[in-house]
């Protein structure tokens, strides 16, 4: 009853979040509901006791993500109405809408059943009890680094690599403006 | 409703208000008028009564920090302090909090309103999510949340999106600037606090705030000093003190992000400030002075109230002795020194973990006679690398726009 009240409040505050950042003429309030709907994000994944990744929600997209975001809202030539010359409308709205059908087809097809059970299955039972007791649920960041560790290895490795190319990356092109600066 | 029954405060409580039938153990009086079937009134209840408690103690603690940072400030600089209202000057704090509330509210006409009154709130909010995680005591403590070391981190990087947000919605350059070398700050200087967190994970072997605390047998402050160190500067840096207190330094910047706030709304500013330095020792002394650990002739609380009252004493010497760092210093003490020593801390005490997955007490001793060793020489180290950079008074563009030397 308590968390179905919270539940429904958060989830109400996420839609109205999220329906901001589309709707606000100011892109750096767009910017700002980003960070607020992250939070509820957040919120709900420690309601579904994820708590590791809620937490890593909280610390990464809220804490450094969303500032990074508003710091290059900056840039925006006119911060207070730029939705009015927005040249890409159409492509992006074809685009979003593709994406839309696509990631609704893939949640409605799932069998959400049998890979929550594969996952359980495969987690060797860190606690005794397995299933829908939540003990399996308190142990759930020494599974999941099992996890990332062993079956999801490659993954985990190649996202870091992408995270160091753009990291050099943005380092090479700001060392060549600073050199151009120090002449 | 399971892991928070491991409370006992929120036991305790919840117990006399419950029927329930595994409560009858705890109940002193029988008082308890809830029916098992409502539980969740119940839990409500309590938890709303605890977060009041939570919220009205960390209140109280802000004015006592007030009044001992500016008595103890007094000492230092060989001066008396507050001393007129009250027995030692002790009300002081109670009227300024007067004087904030009753001051004229302005907003600035070129203010974006709604951002401009979001951001001091989301200065304070988060901070009061702290205290009830942290273990006061043995059994002493309201959750216990199974990634709390993490939670405490992320909970406290919130405050660099209020920082930006209040630097941009004053309209003021001043704020402006003020804001983006905050965040600048707060965001290099959260990396060497979490690889140091990572230190005090691998010793304990959980997230868990109660398990670090337990697994503490040599306090991390004595057994990894290096950790100790850069945890200490970050944590000084993430809470804006002096000496990083560049976001407000008033000769370049009148008071940064909170130049057009007044009232209430610069009030908030100044009690977040205060609340999470409360919370940062709190966290500092369960994560390295071993929390409420000591002699069982004194109870766990009073043990961890004093370590509490130390580091906050820590804190206030920092202020009164340090001269503030230049911009791109901070910038360079934090990539070039602090992160690479985190780094060294935590590589060191993994491979010693691994070769001790179970260290006994002489293995203990050897690994702390070891850290120290790698204490003093990488500090020796880096000091001579870094010495140059910090004294040399060449003024560049790249220096102040770049924040490099």
């Amino acid at each position: 009853m308590f968390i179905d009240a919270i539940f429904y409040l958060v989830s109400i505050l996420l839609i109205s979040n999220s329906l901001l950042i589309l709707f606000s003429k100011n892109v750096y309030r767009s910017a700002v509901f980003l960070a607020f709907s992250m939070l509820c994000f957040a919120a709900m994944y420690f309601m579904l006791s994820a708590e590791f990744i809620g937490v890593i929600q909280i610390l990464v997209y809220v804490g450094a993500v969303s500032v990074l975001i508003a710091l290059s809202v900056m840039l925006v030539k006119d911060i207070e109405k730029s939705t009015d010359n927005n040249k890409l409308l159409y492509y992006s709205s074809i685009i979003g809408l593709i994406f839309l059908v696509l990631i609704s087809f893939f949640i409605i097809n799932f069998n959400w059943d049998e890979f929550s059970n594969n996952i359980l299955d495969n987690s060797n039972c860190l606690l005794s009890s397995c299933g829908s007791e939540p003990g399996i649920l308190i142990e759930s960041t020494n599974w999941l680094g099992k996890l990332i560790t062993t079956d999801f290895m490659i993954a985990f490795q190649l996202s870091g690599l992408i995270l160091l190319a753009s990291l050099i990356g943005a380092l090479a092109l700001l060392r060549v403006r600073m050199n151009d600066d120090s002449e | 409703m399971g892991p928070i029954r491991e409370s006992f405060i929120f036991e305790f409580l919840y117990c006399h208000l419950s029927l329930e039938a595994s409560c009858s153990s705890v109940r002193i009086l029988n008082i308890a008028f809830i029916p098992e079937n409502l539980s969740w009134i119940s839990f409500t209840l309590t938890a709303f009564f605890w977060i009041f408690v939570f919220i009205n103690a960390a209140l109280v603690g802000v004015l006592m920090l007030i009044w001992g940072e500016r008595r103890l400030i007094g000492k230092f600089q060989a001066r008396l302090g507050p001393n007129r209202w009250g027995p030692l000057g002790l009300f002081t704090p109670v009227a300024d909090a007067i004087k904030v509330m009753f001051k004229e509210d302005i907003e600035p006409t070129l203010s974006d309103k709604l951002i401009y009154v979001l951001a001091p709130i989301l200065m304070v909010v988060p901070v009061f999510m702290i205290f009830p995680v942290i273990p006061y005591g043995t059994k002493t403590f309201l959750t216990n949340i199974s990634v709390g070391v993490v939670f405490v981190l992320a909970i406290t990087s919130i405050n660099s999106l209020s920082v930006l947000m209040a630097g941009w919605a004053s309209g003021n350059r001043f704020a402006i600037i003020g804001g983006i070398r905050a965040v600048a700050m707060l965001l290099s200087y959260e990396i060497p606090m979490g690889i140091s967190a990572a230190g005090v994970v691998i010793v304990a072997g959980s997230l868990s705030l109660s398990e670090v605390v337990n697994n503490q047998v040599i306090p991390n402050a004595i057994f990894q000093p290096l950790g100790f160190i850069t945890f200490l500067i970050a944590s000084t840096a993430e809470l804006n003190r002096s000496p990083f207190d560049i976001t407000e330094a008033e000769s370049e910047l009148v008071a940064g992000y909170m130049t057009d706030y007044s009232s209430m709304k610069f009030g908030l500013f100044y009690l977040g400030e205060f609340m999470a330095t409360i919370a940062s020792s709190a966290i500092i002394v369960t994560f390295y002075f071993s929390g409420w650990r000591g002699p069982s002739f004194i109870p766990s609380e009073i043990w961890f109230l004093a370590k509490w009252i130390g580091v906050i004493a820590i804190f206030i010497w920092f202020r009164a002795t340090f001269p503030r760092l230049r911009i791109d210093q901070i910038m360079s003490l934090a990539w070039k020194g602090l992160f690479e020593l985190s780094l060294i801390n935590v590589l060191v005490l993994a491979l010693m973990i691994a070769i001790w997955p179970d260290p006994s007490g002489i293995q203990l001793l050897i690994m702390t006679l070891i850290n120290w060793v790698v204490f003093f020489l990488s500090i020796y180290i880096f000091g001579k690398i870094l010495s140059p950079n910090l004294t040399g008074n060449k003024i560049t563009k790249r220096s102040v726009v770049y924040g490099l030397d």
